[in-house]
């Protein structure tokens, strides 16, 4: 080992200027423009994540606006964090038997893992692609039908996989993609 | 006793046992779902094959009494593959719409098709739909889509409720369960036929998408609507709610059965009926306030020998233990002498069967174990009418009332509320809120219901049972025994206290 090699184990000095070299490099680089710049412009500027981001749930409609889930709390069951509150009722519909009258989450318990999303049979529930979240109270954190199926944002475009009308067949119809005479087709 | 052999080990079961359950009680499920130990025997749902030595063909176990030197194979391939496939038979028309299904996780074909199914079904066809919801009656809700067509409903309601309701009509894959025209079901038993059917078919509209069953705990428990005491499974989250009654196997009580009187008893258990905190004249205050208050009160009275002007009301749904520790501490420490009940003696003396079956007239639960105990006490009980009079006179003028859940006491109680004036001082031991409010100024302190309570009930017959739920569900509320403890640490600690002047 030689005199700067010593100097430099004995001494924090070097460490320190070292360091300082790294970031007035950065910060020279990033004042006048030069090379990439790690930190963006928010909220004028933003990035784009990738499709397969996991953000604030969505619950799909059915055609006729509708909420598709069956309130059969599977996602509630499956959910780590025990955030999903889910009140079934007899739905007011009398082609539908069973509804969630209440159906919250609570945000700021979440982690977003999409275990919900995983357990959901009828892909009533999603998850979406927003992030932005911020409240005056813990409380409208706690999200509702209301909020999870009609909020802006979704631009109306969560409809149920589960209810689009080619992909259904429902009782007493013919099925629209089976051909006639198929052995798929329904014998009327 | 019987020698026999399944899979090759040899078994010794009693003499004429059912194989299933034979197998059943050393471990071995052979799946069925028509055979039911309390009902007779209909070979329906082919579900419970087995080989036996020395026969070609495939036997249903269900149908098989255990003798000497039976033989048979419940786990071969052959075996394997006729379950397998019968299951398939059942699921061809089944809705599967387990979502929606009350039963789901408690459902014999979401059970079996895990344990021996797990196929791709092979049916192109388009499913045979049915009636769904179909309303009979205050109880149960029909889906027919989700029937197996197992029989068992039919044959409970012919021999055991003989209401002869349900029948199973048409044939083939039309075959549809149902009563005639859809009439609603009859009489008190009608809510079995939810238990026994293995399936989502028949649910129970009190349950109905209530609380999917996996959430649910059980505690065991004894019923307390009427003298009988049926055993019981008591349903609940967390201690938190109570979401329903399941009868608990119990051959010399109730067998497999209760009654939907019965059955709907939890509901005086939870939140909504219950009084959750001591309060003083609709005022909530501190659970040892409470208790110091009362016993600061009763040290008036015991300083200076008026005990015969305190009035204790007393009903039989209180278990042996909680009376012992009642008149242990009102007979023996404070010799309080008038005592008050509904005329217990009268409704054991024309105690009978109301309906041939379970229910019974007395609708307390531990009237035998209450008679027997005052006796040991050597207690005497006045009538209520004469509780009303001496708290008009004046005679009375500390009273305590032990007021269990539910209603009958309430309407029992209103003439003697009505005697009572300002100057009297009232305790209410009670679960039940609608105690608190109709002796709107009393000191009322919460107890236990009957399903969180531990101890000993005696029913109808002189058949002693033991009751441990161990569950509670409300902070504040107290077992009646530790209730009269800390009555006892505070009117000790009171009485000191006055002696010693400080
Ligand atoms: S994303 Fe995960 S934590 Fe959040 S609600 Fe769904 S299951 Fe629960
Ligand atoms: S969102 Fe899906 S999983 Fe959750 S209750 Fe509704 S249907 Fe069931
Ligand atoms: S009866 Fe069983 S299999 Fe059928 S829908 Fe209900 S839970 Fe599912
Ligand atoms: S309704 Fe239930 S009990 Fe009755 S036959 Fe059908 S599956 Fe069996
Ligand atoms: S249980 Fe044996 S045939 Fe159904």
């Amino acid at each position: 080992m030689g005199f700067f090699g010593k100097l430099e184990s004995k001494s924090y000095i070097i460490g320190i200027l070292k360091g300082l070299t790294i970031t007035g490099t950065h910060f020279v680089k990033n004042l006048v423009g030069l090379g990439d710049r790690p930190t963006i412009q928010y909220p004028e500027q933003r990035r784009k994540y990738s499709d397969k981001f996991m953000g604030v749930h969505v619950l799909t409609k059915k055609h006729d606006g509708e909420i598709a889930c069956t309130a059969c709390m599977l996602c509630a069951t499956n959910c780590p964090a025990e955030c999903i509150h889910i009140v079934a009722a007899q739905s007011p519909n009398p082609k539908v038997e069973k509804y969630p009258a209440i159906y919250e989450i609570d945000l700021l318990r979440c982690v977003f893992c999409g275990f919900c999303e995983d357990a959901c049979p009828v892909d009533a529930v999603r998850m979406g692609r927003d992030y932005e979240m911020a409240e005056l109270s813990e409380r409208n954190f706690v999200v509702g039908i209301e909020y999870l199926k009609d909020r802006p944002q979704l631009q109306g475009k969560n409809i149920s996989v589960f209810h689009e009308p080619d992909k259904i067949v429902k009782r007493g119809e013919k099925s629209a993609s089976a051909p006639a005479g198929s052995k798929f087709a329904k014998a009327s | 006793m019987a020698k026999i052999t399944i899979n090759g080990k040899e078994l010794t079961v009693a003499d004429g046992t059912n194989l299933v359950d034979a197998a059943e009680e050393h471990g071995i499920d052979i799946p069925h779902y028509c055979y039911h130990p309390g009902l007779s025997i209909a070979g329906q749902c082919r579900m419970c094959y087995v080989e036996q030595e020395g026969n070609p063909k495939l036997q249903v176990a269900c149908n098989m009494k255990c003798s000497d030197g039976l033989k048979v194979t419940t786990d071969s391939a052959r075996v394997k593959d006729a379950v397998k496939w019968s299951l398939e038979f059942h699921l061809v028309n089944h809705p599967i719409d387990c979502p929606i299904c009350d039963q789901a996780g408690e459902c014999g074909l979401q059970d079996y098709y895990m344990k021996h199914g797990q196929y791709q079904s092979e049916m192109h066809e388009d499913k045979v739909h049915k009636e769904k919801v179909v309303d009979l009656g205050d109880n149960v809700v029909l889906d027919k889509e989700r029937c197996i067509l197992c029989s068992r409903c039919v044959r409970f309601t012919a021999e055991v409720s003989k209401t002869n309701e349900f029948g199973i009509f048409n044939r083939g894959d039309r075959s549809v369960i149902g009563t005639v025209d859809d009439k609603p079901l009859t009489g008190n038993y009608t809510v079995n036929t939810v238990d026994i059917c293995p399936v989502g078919a028949l649910t129970s509209k009190d349950f109905r998408f209530e609380q999917r069953v996996w959430f649910l705990d059980s505690a065991e428990s004894v019923c307390n609507g009427c003298s009988k005491g049926c055993n019981v499974f008591i349903h609940h989250k967390k201690g938190r709610h109570i979401y329903r009654l399941k009868p608990r196997f119990n051959e010399t009580v109730n067998s497999y059965w209760m009654c939907d009187k019965g059955r709907y008893t939890y509901k005086d258990s939870n939140y909504d009926r219950r009084l959750t905190h001591a309060k003083l004249l609709g005022v909530d205050l501190p659970h040892d306030e409470a208790i110091s208050m009362w016993a600061a009160d009763l040290n008036v009275f015991t300083s200076t020998e008026r005990m015969d002007e305190i009035g204790v009301y007393l009903t039989p749904n209180q278990t042996n233990e909680e009376l012992s520790a009642l008149l242990e501490l009102f007979v023996n420490k404070f010799k309080i002498t008038k005592f008050f009940a509904e005329d217990v003696e009268g409704l054991v003396k024309a105690d009978s069967a109301v309906d041939n079956f379970l229910l019974r007239s007395d609708p307390y639960p531990n009237s035998k174990g209450f008679l027997e105990t005052l006796k040991k006490f050597g207690v005497k009980l006045g009538s209520l009418s004469d509780m009303a009079q001496s708290i008009e006179k004046q005679r009375l003028m500390h009273l305590i009332f032990v007021v269990p859940e539910g209603q009958r006491q309430i309407t029992q109680l209103t003439g003697v509320a009505e005697a009572i004036r300002p100057d009297h001082f009232v305790v209410v031991l009670t679960p039940n809120r609608f105690a608190q409010e109709l002796f709107a100024s009393s000191l009322s302190i919460p107890t236990l219901s009957h399903f969180e309570k531990t101890g000993t009930v005696v029913n109808h017959g002189g058949l002693a049972q033991k009751i441990s739920s161990n569950f509670k569900m409300f902070k504040e509320a107290f077992s009646i025994e530790s209730v009269m403890k800390q009555l006892a640490d505070a009117q000790s600690s009171g009485r000191k206290k006055e002696r010693t002047g400080s």
